[in-house]
């Protein structure tokens, strides 16, 4: 969802937007596929696959 | 484990099983030493194998684990709970392998929680009798025996894929491949040698004659259990070291996954819970009659250590909860502190360790470790609903039999009139082991208050880290000699907060090595937390080890390599990570490289942390570089991420985290005093695995003990600044 919001205002967020943006816990640590992940869905068309 | 208080009885020991013929391994080694010698290097109860149910012939059953059905799909039963760690891809990675099945047609389902599959595999790593070479080796009859008596069904210690997949999966698949190609032969009248299976499908090429796993599963459950299948040579792995998406992805993604909290059941009630907030204390009283008469308020539950208010939803359970004002006793601890703990802990180690008489340098330092929590994602919920003498349970646990055993206990009845569900666990870091299930004790013990009707109790995230089983505080002095050429003569650490011999195990070259116990008890509940007691004495002995570097003039990762020579799986991991990481080549003014090294739970690896320090003292972890040793890989998407995740989880709690105690009581209560890095903070992760002919290590845990000592040489690479104490964030940084 937060991720959603940021997309909404911000296309193709770059790395430091995504830092700003993003400020949820991640527990697994997977921050940087998170970050990679939002970096794909920016680039995607939107479609659902 | 300590706070061993729940443990059924071990004198009453069921007779031992007799294997039967649906033994599939060991049969040959049984004979003279009956089978306490056949199970010897192999982990699990020999009932399990022999656990076929009667319909196995309709069901297409093979052996315990794999369940082949005529639509060709394999399911594979995983004996191990998911936390989030990919265990059961991994485990049914291994037995898709040598089965020869077709990936896309595997599945897997979770073991019901049965005596049959106890595992014994964590009990060793768990004893206090740790010796990785022997848990490389698997676990004896002893183990087995411990495992049963406990009720474990563990997933922990790392252990799920070196245990259950190499001594269990493995075998169960090529067992049972073997019985699909006797039965292909059978039915076509030819040599099953001549036969051959690859992709679910048994082919005889001469006769070009085939027919799908599903075709011949039936069949097939009438074939004789091979007692020891042949193993594939690794070089013909197909599905193993490969990165195959989890196969519980879709259901994380569109939210069918279930876990404890999402499990309802009709006329389920919901309990909040207040709990002393001194460990060990009582309630005393507490007047109900305000939270009585507030909506959907059903009855609030007077236990010994808590009280619980009931009611139509969580969110009036602790709308009512918060008008409560109970008043416990302090179990007589209202005068512990961290202060005093640590007061403590200096007094029991008294001076530093002696040293050899004629070095020519000497020096000595303290290194201080505080109190963490766990701080799983999903904070604990049990559901329970208590019936006459029965109890069903539904929650989320790491040893789903265990948690029988206390819910057991704590309602007065046998463990076989309870059945536990468990679900998916939002993360386990340690939290969910045996003997730290208060949360199921609690749960079931609310709704036998309100028997027979059935009630969730949910832990708020201040309940979970104020009555947490914390990763203990530790002070640890070190005293290490170098001679006229900076080649050290001995490191000794004296030590509190408790320690084993793998952790604090030093690799290096070096003729005197003692590291002494000291005890000073206090009354803070422990439990293990990822990676257990490594996490504090991977910190000390290689933030140690630098210091003698420094003070031998050396380069830190030359210092280790020159005392490694004997040490060929350290030694190659260590050049790695330092290759991978540019070591050696400059860095820009502020910048710095650190490097550290740990043995776990049967893997080693080596880290280095690339930071950056502004001059006001602002800390920036840029990179950090892993080469890990844990034998080889199965999943290798799964394997990196553990890593990854390993050391995120270890970067946050050596930046932020401590539990600090003061009345006795724990001080923080929510993420805002007891922070985890965001996205911003996270550095960019590098991991790279190195294949030994070593056992297969674990890697739940192994990424977590040599982050902080990476980091913290790196600060001093950095800024000339020598970080001794946890978290890092209270020791300022500023240089010029």
């Amino acid at each position: 969802m937060a991720v959603a919001g940021l997309l909404a205002q911000i296309p193709r967020p770059t790395d430091d937007e995504i830092d700003a943006g993003i400020t949820n816990i991640c527990r697994c640590g997977t921050f940087a596929r998170i970050r990679a992940a939002i970096h794909a869905a920016a680039d995607s068309d939107g479609a659902v696959r | 484990l300590k706070n061993v208080n729940n443990v059924k009885d071990p004198v009453n020991v069921p007779p031992l099983k007799k294997w039967s013929r649906r033994v599939f391994i060991g049969a040959g080694t049984v004979a003279g030493g009956g089978f306490l010698l056949g199970v010897a290097g192999f982990t699990f109860a020999p009932g399990r194998h022999s656990l076929v149910s009667d319909d196995a012939a309709v069901k297409g059953q093979l052996t315990t684990w794999i369940t082949i059905t005529p639509d060709n799909i394999v399911t594979i039963l995983i004996p191990h709970c998911d936390m989030g760690q990919g265990t059961p891809t991994a485990l049914a990675m291994m037995a898709a392998e040598e089965l020869e099945a077709d990936w896309p047609l595997v599945r897997v389902q979770e073991a019901p929680s049965l005596d049959a599959y106890a595992n014994g595999y964590i009990v060793r790593a768990a004893g206090g009798n740790y010796v990785p070479a022997v848990l490389g080796r698997g676990v004896d009859y002893g183990a087995y025996k411990l495992a049963e008596w406990f009720g474990f069904q563990v997933t922990g210690g790392s252990t799920a894929v070196r245990g259950t997949g190499e001594y269990g999966m493995r075998v169960a698949g090529a067992a049972a491949k073997e019985m699909l190609l006797a039965a292909a032969a059978k039915q076509w009248g030819v040599n099953a040698s001549e036969c051959a299976a690859k992709g679910s499908r048994v082919t005889h090429a001469a006769s070009a004659r085939t027919a799908t796993f599903g075709e011949l599963a039936r069949s097939a459950t009438a074939q004789p259990v091979p007692t020891s299948p042949a193993l594939k040579n690794p070089d013909r792995y197909t599905i193993r070291r490969t990165s195959p998406p989890r196969l519980d992805i879709p259901s994380k993604v569109d939210g069918s996954a279930k876990y404890a909290i999402d499990f309802t059941t009709p006329g389920m009630l919901y309990a909040a819970l207040e709990i002393a907030p001194v460990y060990g204390g009582k309630l005393i009283s507490v007047d109900t009659a305000a939270a009585e008469a507030m909506p959907g308020v059903k009855r609030i539950v007077k236990l010994e250590e808590a009280v619980a208010v009931v009611a139509d939803s969580f969110w009036r359970a602790r709308r009512a909860l918060a008008v409560l004002k109970p008043e416990f006793s302090d179990g007589g601890h209202s005068d512990v502190s961290t202060a005093s703990i640590f007061a403590a802990f200096d007094k029991a180690l008294g001076a530093p360790p002696e040293l050899p008489k004629d070095a020519a340098k000497t020096i000595t330092a303290d290194y201080r470790a505080p109190f963490l929590a766990h701080a799983t994602m999903s904070p604990m919920v049990c559901t329970a609903k208590v019936e006459g003498d029965r109890a069903e349970v539904w929650t989320g646990v790491q040893d789903p039999l265990n948690a029988r055993s206390v819910a057991a206990k704590a309602l007065g009845m046998p463990a076989a009139n309870i059945h536990v569900t468990n679900f998916l666990l939002g993360g386990g870091f340690g939290r969910g082991l045996p003997f730290n299930f208060d949360y199921v004790d609690l749960g079931v013990r609310v709704a036998k208050a309100m028997s027979p009707t059935p009630v969730k109790t949910i832990w708020t995230r201040e309940n979970d880290i104020q009555h947490d089983y914390y990763r203990g505080a530790a002070l640890s002095r070190h005293a290490g000699a170098l001679d006229a050429n900076g080649s050290p003569l001995a490191a000794h650490s004296n030590y509190t907060g408790g320690g084993n011999g793998e952790a604090v195990f030093m690799p290096y070259a070096i003729a005197k090595k003692n590291a002494k116990e000291k005890k000073a008890d206090h009354p803070i509940r422990l439990g293990q937390w990822r990676s257990v007691l490594n996490s504090q004495h991977g910190f000390f002995k290689e933030s140690f080890i630098d210091e003698m570097a420094h003070a031998a003039g050396k380069d830190p990762f030359e210092f280790r390599r020159g005392l490694l020579g004997h040490e060929p799986r350290f030694k190659a991991a260590l050049e790695k990570a330092a290759a991978m990481s540019n070591w050696g080549t400059p860095l820009p003014a502020g910048e710095g490289r650190g490097i550290a090294i740990c043995e776990s739970f049967g893997t080693i690896a080596a880290e280095v942390a690339h930071v950056a320090v502004s001059p006001e003292g602002r800390l920036k972890v840029l990179h950090v570089y892993a080469a890990v040793d844990c034998g080889d890989v199965i999943n290798l998407d799964s394997a990196t991420a553990q890593v990854e995740g390993g050391i995120i989880f270890a970067l946050s709690a050596a930046l932020l985290s401590e539990i600090h105690i003061k009345d006795g009581r724990v001080v923080e209560s929510n993420f805002r005093d007891y922070p985890m890095i965001h996205i911003a903070d996270a550095p960019r992760v590098t991991t790279a695995f190195i294949r030994s002919d070593a056992p297969l290590g674990g890697l739940g845990e192994p990424a977590v003990p040599p982050l902080t000592a990476a980091l913290v040489n790196a600060i001093h690479a950095a800024t000339g600044i020598r970080v001794r104490e946890l978290p890092i964030k209270n020791t300022p940084l500023k240089h010029a």
